[in-house]
């Protein structure tokens, strides 16, 4: 409970005492919010919104005034500043509550509903301000102290009935009170001077400021104060939000009534300050369903969501159709909140390290985002990087592979379901490069078969990010096969140590074994227990060495020392990239596009249509027939790399298509792309144009093309 | 009484995919805090090997694993400002905390949440925003 | 206050009658700008537009009102600079006023691939007449002061693209200034009447099915937006589409002042003031397909907190509604239009979360094609059978969002 104190009001020091909402303070220092129109406690009437400390359309009157609170008036019709600076970044607190069943509102109905099931109560009265109710269901609630997520089985919508305010000339004048309100100011000790209750809707109020008057029938009441009676309208709009959800009105908030007489004058949309005269205008033009009315008239769309006008809007299409429409649309939110509230307890999608991370970061590496992992793009000198990789040995990260153990009866038959080739022919202790194709023959992802001694069982590497979705098209794709698979990408660290020198490093930290291309054994190395595969994605002899997470920073610091003499230094991702690009192997995702077909990207002699019935099998087979629109082809030039992205233009100047992956080749002295060209006349032209350099279209690989570097 | 640590440790641990009925049917080494992860798999904490419950069943000593052993107020601190779902009263439970997949094992004296090794620094971080 | 309760536009309904010319399924903008197209250029104005419930009522009236036309291929920047340049006409055209106001688009990047992503798509616009321009960290500054350019720590900007032209409109009004029009030259439309079958004849489409009673057609038009595959079906005709959910929000309104359309591809929101002074933010669609329109707290919430880690300027802002549209996901994010085998059934469809800014050439494009027997160029290369024929139009710059 807050003491008595001042707060702020523009620039009036007001007094309070302990218990007032600021609204209370206000109108007991004869201020009020908004200059006038009626005012409730539910916290619907627009009228009392202000500014408190720097969050604009607070209600005053489901606010309780604190010490120092800076609270500046917001004129009704005139929208507040953005704020011109930032505001601090406060934490807001988040609380998760787990229930069978949660009522909102503690009035009567609330109480017994409560009482009966014994469940808890959120009332806006004690604080808790319901935001919305969401699938879960999921009921959001703000109080000062924070968020609560209240998460239940059902939800008993208890929220009674709200005050009509009253439509007609005048109604936007200080004065006017709704009986609740009357009540709570009269117990604060407020003085309202002389007042009239009114309990059937006015003609009118008068007065200038403040009202003077108020005309029921055919009579007029001098007063100071209107206590406005005139029937309520049930306070529906959560048990219309939750429709569809296990959510259930009791009490007035569930009732159908009447709506009420209508009016003919008078402002009706507080918020956006309609008027009875401009509802009867958009009628006219036509806009004649409470959809289209609401819209055109703007009335019901401001921040009372409609609370005060419905009734009002559905007895004025009563009046002319002589039908109830139902209410409009109930949408989140019913109660306020900023924008710091509602992300409260939110994070940024998780960017997954390896282990080797910190031991990247300490080399210096600049870190950036791919695929969901953080990734060393390069560490000083990417010439340097790939320099090392052509000339002598490199070991880079690849630790962010997608990785699968895949084994059971059906894991040969499984895996011939998933990608384009012959499982049958990938002996024990070999692996193949293989493509995933979705249901349209379009490329999903690529990686490596590798089988595990003689029986049933694989080891499966997709593109790094491309681990989750693989995992669940793995999955439903053979769920009715006799096979298991488990994830380990987290779990499996691999290192690529790749160089002309590369078997020279791995002899000295105890792997000297022959190991052909396409190759994999199990053997310690340095000590730690690795699966050797050898394989080339920088067209040089490499071997990835997949080996426990944990143990990642220590067979990297071995392969480091054991190879100082050798020149070893590690490659980023930059580096990668442009080795490969000189192999001509494409990154799925940077080279392919949605509608990449194997044989689009060059690639259908990774398709075996005599392997079975594969994903894709049929597309592939019916595109396969018709001309080829695009592929995506090698191109080299003399001047310096386009950037990735830029237009490939045919020597006749119509547009060709673009290149998405290029760099300075420096061991071959020229520039080398991968672009997507367009066919003309079903031919793929020799020579384009990109960034005005003429670009020639190269066979792929444009380095060793015979692959004698890689096999040694 | 277990030593809580907030920050996490790499555990020991063997994970086993195999045919849902051959893993209700298993037995474990006695010192193993066993997750079901799901009807076809089963994290094993604590141990460093463990016996196939079938012929073609997948048993991985796992070292992707941090756990962070909390005590049981810190536990359900934790739950009540990062977790969407209710904290199991005892045993194993899983979902997301502070938006990062994770395994808990609650004990009458100390939870383990247990997360992938690569996002536990993440975890770490958060961790420490919504334990303050 | 730049909006105030309608005082210019008119609509009359009307029953249907037994027989028209074009039937179009569907009173979103596309239905409608089509029925507007063919009235005023065409001279047909035998024509019949359906909805299922009021005019704009789907994503016409839910969108985020994004006009832009940098996108990913050629054919892609042609139509839909075509379309906003249709835009800026549009109010003087039809005499209405629709909010129509160029704003700049402002496109960040966070990370190399995002950079290599927002440069791809720079060079084929400016190669296509959709002006962009690259801006280094420091010009994002100031083009929009109010981004935190470190983006709390986490999101550093590296780029950014600006397309000048960027424009935003108010949706409602589109829809109704295209609805007055074709009323005007005759068009009939009927609210509240769903087609709840079609009529076959000879393997022809030859009329709808209502509650209210049949209605024959020379040719049926499906503008359906998210129950697309839905009508289709109806027709016989299965298109490759799916539907997602997208969902959006609004602040309540502030003193003008945030210029900019503020986009993000790799925190995935943008942002825009409204004519009204609301912020208006949008994310990308639910990855679950789904016909549920209702909205959850994961958007509410992880689209605030994007928002302000980009503009924290914001965190205090209270948030006055959100809500939900289905979205028509094509397979190679382009839209399809026009035939589709079936003899008098024709689609637009695929607009998914980019569709608003294609209603005047869309629908430019449907009413000539039903008038002439032939697809006109622009939107030539958006056929169905493209699907068929092995001729997918993959474009990223559109995938994603607004
Ligand atoms: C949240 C959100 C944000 C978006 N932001 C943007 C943006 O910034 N920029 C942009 O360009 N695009 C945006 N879009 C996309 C854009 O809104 C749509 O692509 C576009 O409005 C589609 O128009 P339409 O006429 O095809 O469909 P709709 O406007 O959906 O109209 C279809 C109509 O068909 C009716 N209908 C359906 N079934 C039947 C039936 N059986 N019988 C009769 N009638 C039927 C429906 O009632 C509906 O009125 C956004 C979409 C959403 C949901």
């Amino acid at each position: 409970m807050s003491g008595s104190g001042e707060f702020t009001f523009d620039a009036v020091a007001v007094p309070f005492v302990p218990g007032d909402h600021l609204l209370t303070a206000l109108l007991r220092a004869g201020l009020h919010p908004t200059g006038g129109g009626t005012l409730c406690v539910e916290g619907h009437s627009p009228h009392c919104v202000a500014e408190v400390d720097g969050v604009a359309y607070v209600h005053t009157c489901q606010t309780l005034a604190r010490e120092g609170m800076l609270v500046r008036a917001q004129a009704i019709g005139d929208a507040p500043m953005l704020p011109s600076t930032d505001p601090l970044a406060q934490p807001v607190a988040v609380r998760n509550a787990h229930h069978d069943v949660v009522v909102i509102g503690g009035g009567e109905a609330g109480r017994g509903a409560a009482a009966s099931i014994g469940a808890p109560i959120v009332d806006a009265g004690d604080g808790g301000e319901v935001v919305g109710i969401f699938p879960g269901p999921m009921v959001a609630v703000r109080a000062d102290a924070g968020m609560v997520h209240t998460h239940v089985e059902r939800v008993v919508v208890a929220t009674g009935v709200l005050p009509l305010l009253p439509v007609c000339p005048g109604n936007d004048l200080a004065g006017l009170y709704t009986p609740k309100l009357a009540e709570r100011l009269q117990a604060a000790g407020v003085d309202l001077g002389r007042t009239v209750t009114i309990t059937e809707p006015p003609q009118r109020f008068e007065g200038a400021d403040r009202v003077q008057a108020v005309v029921v029938g055919d009579e007029r009441f001098e007063c100071d104060a209107v206590i406005v009676d005139i029937g309520t309208t049930p306070n529906d709009i959560l048990a219309r939000m939750g429709a569809g959800l296990a959510v259930d009105a009791v009490g007035g908030a569930s009732e159908i009534t009447a709506p009420p007489p209508c009016p003919t004058e008078g402002t009706v949309c507080p918020c956006n300050e309609t008027t009875m005269a401009e509802l009867a205008e958009c009628w006219d033009r036509g806009f004649t369903s409470m959809e289209l009315l609401k819209r055109a008239s703007l009335a019901g769309t401001g921040v009372c969501q409609g609370a005060v006008c419905s009734p009002y809007l559905q007895s004025f299409i009563a009046d002319r159709t002589g039908s109830l429409e139902a209410r409009f649309t109930a949408r989140p939110v019913a109660r306020q909140a900023t924008l710091s509230e509602l992300a409260a307890g939110r994070h940024h999608p998780a960017i997954a390290r390896t282990t080797l991370h910190a031991v990247h970061e300490a080399a210096g590496a600049t870190m950036d985002r791919f695929g969901g992992w953080w990734r060393p793009w390069v560490y000083s000198d990417v010439d340097a990087e790939c320099a090392a990789v052509r000339s002598a040995v490199s070991i880079g990260d690849v630790g962010t592979l997608g990785k699968f153990i895949v084994s059971g009866p059906d894991a040969e038959a499984a895996l011939q379901r998933l990608v384009p080739t012959d499982v049958s022919t990938i002996g024990p202790g070999r692996s193949r490069y293989v493509l995933m194709l979705d249901e349209r023959g379009y490329v999903l992802d690529d990686g490596m078969i590798m089988r595990e001694g003689e029986g049933e069982r694989f080891f499966v590497t997709v593109t790094s990010g491309g681990a989750s979705v693989a995992e669940m098209w793995v999955r439903d794709w053979t769920a009715d096969l006799d096979v298991r698979w488990m994830n380990v990408t987290m779990s499996v660290g691999a290192i690529n140590v790749t160089g002309p020198r590369a078997s020279e490093l791995l002899a000295r930290v105890g792997f000297d074994q022959p190991l052909a291309m396409l190759r994999h054994v199990e053997a310690d190395i340095a000590d730690v227990p690795c699966r050797v595969v050898r394989l080339s994605f920088t067209g040089e002899v490499s071997f990835e060495l997949h080996h426990p997470c944990a143990r990642s920073a220590e067979l990297w610091r071995s392969l480091l020392d054991a190879g100082a003499d050798l020149g070893v230094v590690p490659h980023g991702l930059d580096a990668l990239s442009r080795l490969r690009l000189e192999k001509g192997h494409i990154i799925v995702g940077q080279d392919s596009d949605y509608d990449s077909t194997p044989r689009r990207l060059g690639h259908d002699w990774m398709v075996d249509l005599d392997s079975g019935d594969f994903i894709g099998r049929h597309a592939i087979e019916r595109t396969g027939r018709l001309p080829l629109d695009k592929q995506l082809v090698g191109l080299e030039g003399d001047g310096p790399p386009p950037f990735e992205g830029a237009v490939v233009w045919s020597m006749d100047g119509t547009y060709a298509g673009y290149v998405t992956s290029a760099a300075w080749s420096v061991t071959l002295g020229r520039s080398v792309m991968l672009a997507w060209v367009r066919t003309v006349d079903g031919m793929l032209p020799d020579e384009v144009r990109v960034e005005g350099m003429v670009a020639r279209r190269a066979e792929l690989p444009f380095y060793d093309p015979e692959g004698v570097r890689a096999r040694g | 009484m277990a030593e809580f640590v907030v920050a996490g440790e790499l555990v020991a641990a063997v994970r086993v995919v195999a045919v849902p009925e051959a893993l209700d049917a298993a037995t474990w080494p006695a010192d193993a805090t066993e997750m079901r992860l799901a009807p076809d798999e089963v994290l094993l904490l604590d141990v460093l090997d463990a016996t196939a419950p079938e012929p073609h069943a997948i048993v991985f000593p796992d070292t992707g694993w941090v756990r962070f052993t909390l005590s049981p107020d810190v536990g359900a601190q934790l739950f009540e400002g990062a977790a969407t779902w209710p904290p199991p009263s005892l045993g194993f439970g899983q979902g997301a905390i502070a938006g990062i997949p994770a395994k808990v094992f609650v004990e009458a004296d100390c939870w383990s949440v247990v997360v992938p090794a690569g996002l536990a620094s993440d975890f770490e971080d958060r961790l420490g925003g919504v334990l303050t | 206050m730049n909006e105030h309760p309608e005082a210019e536009i008119t609509l009359r309904w009307n029953e249907p009658e037994a027989s028209y010319d074009v039937v179009i399924v569907g009173g979103g903008g596309h239905g409608l700008s089509t029925a507007y197209h063919l009235a005023t250029r065409h001279d047909i104005t035998r024509v019949l537009v359906l909805d299922a419930g009021y005019i704009g009522g789907g994503n016409s009236g839910r969108n985020t009102t994004v006009i832009r036309a940098n996108y990913g291929i050629p054919e892609a920047v042609r139509f839909y600079q075509h379309s906003l340049e249709r835009y800026r006409r549009l109010e003087e055209e039809t005499g209405r006023s629709m909010m129509h106001d160029r704003k700049g688009l402002l496109w960040m990047a966070h990370s190399e691939a995002g950079v290599r992503r927002e440069r791809a798509r720079a060079a084929v616009n400016q190669a296509f007449g959709a002006e962009t321009v690259y801006l280094e960290p420091d010009e994002i500054a100031t083009t929009c002061p109010e981004i935190d350019l470190a983006c709390g720590g986490g999101f550093p900007a590296v780029m950014g693209a600006s397309f000048h032209q960027g424009a935003t409109a108010r949706h409602d009004r589109v829809v109704w200034a295209l609805a007055e029009g074709a009323m005007r030259c005759g068009v009939h439309v009927a609210p509240h009447t769903a087609v709840t079958g079609l009529i076959h004849e000879h393997g022809r489409i030859v009329g709808v099915e209502t509650p209210a009673g049949r209605v024959a057609a020379g040719t049926v038009v499906s503008a359906v937006g998210g129950n697309a595959t839905l009508l289709a079906d109806m027709a016989g005709v299965r298109l490759p589409i799916k539907t997602h959910p997208l969902q959006a929000f609004v602040t309540n309104r502030y003193q003008r002042r945030f210029d900019p359309i503020v986009a993000s591809g790799d925190l995935g929101f943008y942002v825009s003031q409204t004519a009204r002074g609301q912020m208006l933010l949008g994310a990308e669609i639910d990855r679950q397909p789904s016909y549920s329109r209702g909205s959850t707290y994961e958007l509410l919430a992880s689209l605030s907190h994007r928002a302000i880690t980009v503009l924290p300027f914001m965190r205090n802002l209270r948030v006055l509604r959100q809500w939900t549209g289905s979205c028509d996901m094509s397979p190679d994010y382009s839209p399809i239009m026009g035939d589709t085998g079936v003899d008098g059934f024709l689609v637009t469809t695929g607009w998914g979360t980019w569709g608003f800014k294609a209603i005047p050439a869309g629908g430019e494009c449907m009413a000539e094609h039903i008038a002439t027997g032939v697809a006109p160029e622009l939107m030539a290369p958006f056929s169905l059978d493209r699907f068929e024929r092995d001729r997918t139009l993959a474009d990223r710059g559109s995938s994603g969002t607004h």
